[in-house]
């Protein structure tokens, strides 16, 4: 912390936390990444030459890990209502929760991924793949990173001190992450999995 | 005032300085080390320029190998680039950031220091390419398929990847600290058209960097995967396109361009009135001029592709926006000289750099516009001619225009003037050298000069200006040495500097030369862009400091160390054996833990 | 001396210096394009021609610009250098109605850019006249060859290093990659395009009336160790002469019982030559003559040879000596080359310099 957030109440030309600021900012650079693996995605589509394309998808599957993410966001929402209210019990319960629905995502995605492979798609065996792979592969990364950096907060609010009287913020910054990982799937959902369907 | 009693370049007498460096949090320190490492590498690519200069001295010359060659001119660029005038630009925002804004810090202290730790790392990875088996030699804009690994078949385009994707991650973190102190730290009455210029430029920096340097990064992690993965992303066998890796290279490159030369018209637009005894003219609008010249940038970028085929629709179009950006450059240009209209012009060295960026930065802009138009860029693009552009814009621009500020602020800095006669011959030998230099690459780019070329036969009537250009760079070296003397001269002196030698209006001349530790004692009211001359005006006195101050300051740490370290092992590890990979992801880890429990009062 | 005389004197004298200086570059710049092999200021083509049109006008206003800005800095610069006793305008902070002007003013003079560039660009990029020559222009690293086609686009034969085309003939040029990025471009002819891997791109061009004769080219995008060198030749020639260039072109290589041509024929089979190279002698000539594979060679159709004024991609002259030194070390020559060191010996090489100048 800088001497200017020194206390929590301390003066900002904006009037929101520096911190806060940081996320909301570092998650629109965070657009334009996903943005431009998704275009590179969406540029490839069709041009495989070879290979599996986008029939390999099992839909049943893969919409329920949507579910699954979507519920963690709902989860995650608790928890920041819990930080905000004193009801820390709550908010340590609903951190877990959401981490246990990321790993589950993160699980199907694994199991997905895996099937692909076995089914005759890689990242070297045509557009599809290595485009699908990365883009996909990705993602999984932010949320692995989401389910580390949730599981530090949930570990930090355990130990005897808590994580003091910033915790709603804390919580909060988490909540938006975790929010951003979940809204980017729902885009790439939408449009490396339905539209192509529909 | 507070007395001098820290600061950059004053007398310490705690116990271990190289630990104080290392740990430091002090956006000052950081500053400094962002500043000397910049520009070592800048004399270090210098030396790579006079290398290629030598080289094309004469027809069929045999300085260089055409693999030396190619090596050399690719490291130039991304030396100049991202290892000289983007740090050197960091280390004035880092430096003034908080004095101009009337803040103590930045947001971010320990994240300012993880930059500047992870730009080392990166750099190093980038630089040690020379003798790990070869640097990049693809050019700085690696086009593929030439940087697959059929095509280039050592590691150097390995190590492109890599350092460029660590250093992006350095830029991107000071970027992020940098808009956030901006946007939420300023003084009390400092609203956002009260800023100074260059924090505005700054701001549209960081936003540029925000958002154009994710698009390289994907860039070049696609690039890494074709090259060890056997992917095809931009190679055509299975279906790639090598046209995705311009555009996407592109959408970050020229922004970048903006990055390289928006702080420097920041600095300009300090210099000038200060030296004018004038307020800067029109100073709304060369904020918007700046800030629509960051939001245009993102639409201009296939002009770099006019001669790739895109088709006469898209072609058009960026011809339109390309020229639409040239209007409001030109506005700054006219108010800047509008500002040294009606001035009583003091011609201090810094205020020579300022001025010679304004013609300078005008030629390199004009030439800009002319192939702008794709019908002239049909025979210019890839000759001297665009070598003669970007040298006009970069060394005319954006290094006068560093030039002009470390003039300017090197008493804030270090309490000490650098010499004026030696300064002032500096900047001759500087000036004469860099048009001798470049204005022929202008001549011989309408000749039909290619860029990128090793060496060229006799008989295409080359030779004479080449030599010229040759001869010219080397007088650039005398200028940069002269400077250099300048420099040690400089340190040997007492630090006797008053807090406001140059009559300055914004907040960084209210504090002592160099500034304490906490850089403030008292922050002055805030009432217009030029809050010293306003207040002065007004009668509004800045209260002494109370007696008893005391303001806290962030400790000092070594995780951003720590962290850089394993950031940079990371990056090995790719380089060399996945092991490494793994070691510092766990000192990665370490440094992340220690960051988020260690005590920060 | 008053003030405002001093002033008077100060921007004359400022303008007649820039002036000065502004003359010198014009003169730079024509001399720097005239008589040159490379010239872009020389347009013998109708494209290049409309395409310099635009950049006349280009120039001039940007030498208008040039002037008025370094003018303008230099008087401001001398007029309002600290002098004893007179104040700075402090009042001064903006003027709405000249950042309005000088905004226009700049608008005006980059949409008359714009303008013709539409129309130029337009008119160059469209289709190629109606009967316009088809040929296959190739980049390879580091050397161009030459597919011409008949008008059902069959191959008729390859060549490398040099186009011909006849003179006041429309000529559509399909340019190809094999591998990297190269671009084609003779400054004198036509504007350059990138040969992308993996894109059909395009140029056409038609010479004008009395430009017959040979034009440089080069590669103008960086393509890898030997860049510099990759270069080629353009004849624009009579019809007579083109048709006869092209008959020849078609024709089967010449034979020659020769001696000495004979032992290079050998040299050629033992040292391997024809794995790159095709020289299409007829069957009737050479019944015995190695059937070469017909998938795309890896270096340049040698079967006329001998017709061509240049070697190593329009690197070298084709006489003795050159032909002597390639030979010998080609990688020494071109840094990179695909065409190994074969080691020959000084007497392997006259002999196939005999082969390889009978190649006519």
């Amino acid at each position: 912390m800088s001497a200017a957030t020194h206390e929590t109440e301390h003066h900002t030309s904006l009037g929101l936390d520096n911190r806060k600021l940081l996320m909301w900012i570092f998650l629109a650079s965070e657009c334009l990444f996903f943005g431009s693996l998704l275009s590179t995605y969406l540029i490839f589509k069709g041009e495989s030459l070879s290979g599996p394309g986008t029939d390999i998808f099992a839909f049943e599957i893969t919409s329920i890990s949507t579910f699954v993410l979507l519920m963690s966001s709902l989860s995650m929402v608790l928890a920041v209502y819990g930080a905000q209210h004193g009801q820390l019990g709550l908010m340590k319960l609903m951190l877990l929760c959401t981490i246990l629905l990321g790993l589950v995502f993160l699980g199907f995605q694994v199991y997905e991924f895996k099937t692909f492979a076995s089914e005759g798609l890689t990242l070297s065996t045509n557009q599809f793949g290595a485009s699908f792979f990365v883009l996909t592969g990705f993602h999984g990364c932010h949320v692995g990173g989401g389910v580390i950096y949730l599981g530090s907060l949930l570990i930090a609010s355990v130990r005897r001190n808590g994580i003091g009287k910033e915790t709603p913020l804390y919580i909060d910054i988490g909540g938006l992450y975790w929010h951003f990982v979940d809204i980017v799937w729902i885009v790439l959902f939408t449009v490396v999995y339905l539209i192509p369907a529909y | 005032m507070a007395t001098a009693t820290d600061g950059v370049g004053a007398v310490q007498t705690e116990q271990s300085k190289v630990w104080e460096w290392l740990t430091t949090v002090d956006h000052k320190k950081i500053g400094a080390m962002y500043g000397i490492t910049g520009f070592t590498y800048f004399l270090i690519s210098g030396l790579t320029a006079l290398a290629i200069r030598t080289q094309l001295a004469v027809p069929n010359g045999n300085v260089l190998s055409a693999e030396l060659y190619n090596q050399f001119f690719t490291m130039h660029a991304l030396m100049m680039i991202f290892l000289a005038i983007m740090p050197m630009g960091a280390s004035f925002f880092n430096f003034f950031i908080p004095l101009q804004i009337g803040a103590r810090d930045v947001a971010f202290p320990r994240l300012n220091a993880l930059s500047y730790w992870v730009f080392l790392s990166g750099s190093l990875i980038l630089f040690s390419s020379f003798f790990l088996g070869g640097a990049p030699d693809a050019g700085w804009f690696a086009y593929a398929p030439l940087t697959d690994s059929q095509y280039s078949v050592g590691p150097g385009l390995d190590f492109y990847c890599v350092g460029l994707i660590i250093l992006g991650l350095s830029s991107l973190m000071a970027s992020l600290n940098f808009a956030v102190t901006i946007l939420n730290m300023r003084a009390p009455g400092m609203t956002m058209m009260r800023l100074p210029v260059y924090m505005w430029m700054t701001l549209v920096v960081s936003f540029l960097l925000i958002l154009s340097l994710p698009i390289v990064t994907v860039a070049l992690v696609l690039l890494y995967f074709d090259r060890n993965f056997t992917t095809n992303f931009f190679t055509p066998e299975t279906g790639g396109d090598p046209i995705l890796w311009q555009h996407l290279f592109w959408l970050f490159g020229h922004p970048e361009v903006y990055v390289l030369i928006l702080p420097s018209m920041g600095i300009v637009s300090e210099v000038i009135p200060v030296f004018s005894r004038k307020p800067l003219f029109g100073y709304s609008a060369i904020v918007f001029a700046g800030a629509s010249i960051g939001v245009l940038g993102f639409g201009v970028w296939a002009h770099h592709m006019f001669t790739t085929g895109l088709g006469t629709v898209p072609t058009l179009v960026f011809t339109a926006t390309t020229m639409g950006i040239g209007v409001p450059t030109g506005v700054k240009i006219f108010n800047w000289l509008s500002t040294m209209y009606g001035g009583s012009i003091r011609f201090t060295t810094s205020m020579y750099f300022a001025v010679a960026f304004i013609a300078m930065f005008t030629i390199g802009g004009i030439s800009g516009v002319m192939h702008a138009s794709p019908a002239v860029d049909s025979q210019h693009q890839d000759t001297y001619f665009v070598v003669a552009h970007i040298h006009y814009v970069l060394f005319g621009g954006a290094i006068m225009g560093i030039f002009s500020g470390i003039f300017y602020w090197w008493p804030k800095m270090t309490g000490r003037f650098l010499s004026e006669t030696i300064g002032k011959w500096s900047f001759w030998v500087m000036f004469a050298g860099m048009n001798l230099t470049f204005f022929p690459m202008h001549f011989l780019g309408v000749s039909g000069m290619p860029r990128r070329i090793y060496t060229y036969d006799e008989g295409f009537g080359w030779d004479d200006w080449n030599m010229v250009a040759t001869i010219g760079s080397y007088l650039i070296g005398v200028g940069v040495l002269i400077f250099l003397v300048n420099v040690f001269r400089t340190m040997r002196q007492p630090a006797t500097a008053p807090d406001n030698p140059w009559d300055g209006p914004t907040l960084e001349w209210a504090t002592s030369s160099p500034p304490p530790e906490h850089d403030f004692d008292v922050i002055p009211e805030v009432h217009s862009s030029i809050p010293l001359w306003t207040n002065r005006e007004m009668g509004i006195a800045t209260p002494e400091a109370p007696e008893g101050l005391h303001i806290h300051l962030p400790p000092p740490s070594y995780m951003p160390l720590i962290l850089a370290i394993g950031i940079g092992l990371l990056g090995v590890g790719l380089l060399s054996h996945l092991a490494l990979v793994g070691i510092g992801v766990a000192i990665a880890i370490y440094g992340i833990w220690g960051w988020a429990i260690e005590p920060t009062d | 001396m008053t003030g405002r005389s001093r002033q008077i004197v100060l921007v004359v004298a400022s303008f007649v210096a820039v002036a000065f200086v502004s003359w010198l570059i014009f003169i730079a710049f024509d001399g720097a394009a005239i008589d040159k092999r490379m010239s872009t200021l020389n347009p013998l083509s109708d494209q290049t021609q409309s395409y310099h049109n635009v950049y006349v006008l280009v120039w001039w206003l940007s030498g208008a610009v040039f002037v008025v800005i370094m003018a303008a800095t230099l008087i401001l610069s001398l007029v309002y250098r600290e002098r004893p006793g007179v104040e700075s305008r402090r009042d001064i902070h903006g003027n709405t109605r000249l950042e309005i002007l000088w905004t226009i003013i700049p608008i005006v003079i980059l949409v008359t850019m714009v303008v013709p560039t539409f129309g130029a660009v337009l008119s160059v990029e469209g289709d190629a006249e109606e009967g316009a020559l088809e040929v296959t222009a190739t980049g390879h690293q580091w050397w161009f060859e030459f597919t011409y086609h008949d008008s059902d686009g069959n191959e008729l034969f390859r060549t490398a290093n040099e186009m011909h085309v006849p003179v006041e003939q429309a000529v559509n040029v399909s340019l190809v990659s094999n591998d990297v990025i190269h671009a084609f471009w003779v400054p004198a002819l036509f504007g350059k395009k990138d040969m992308m891997p993996g894109h059909n791109n395009r140029l056409w061009f038609k010479s004008k009336p009395g430009t017959e004769g040979m034009h440089y080219g080069q590669c103008v995008e960086y393509c890898g160790d030997s860049h510099a060198n990759m270069r080629f030749r353009v004849f624009v020639e009579s019809r007579a002469n083109y048709d006869a260039w092209v008959a020849n072109q078609i024709a089967t290589a010449k034979w020659s019982d020769d001696e000495l041509v004979n032992a290079g024929r050998e040299v050629f089979v033992a040292k391997a030559c024809n794995s790159c190279h095709q020289v299409e002698y007829s069957k009737s000539d050479a019944p015995d003559w190695l059937v070469l594979p017909t998938v795309a060679a890896i270096g340049p159709n040698l079967s006329h040879l001998a017709s061509r004024t240049t070697i190593a991609s329009a690197l070298l002259d084709r006489d003795e000596s050159s032909l002597r030194a390639w030979l010998k070390n080609p990688p020494g020559i071109k840094p990179g080359s695909r065409m190994p060191n074969l080691e020959l010996t000084d007497d392997e090489i006259t002999k196939l310099i005999a082969m390889l100048d009978s190649l006519e």
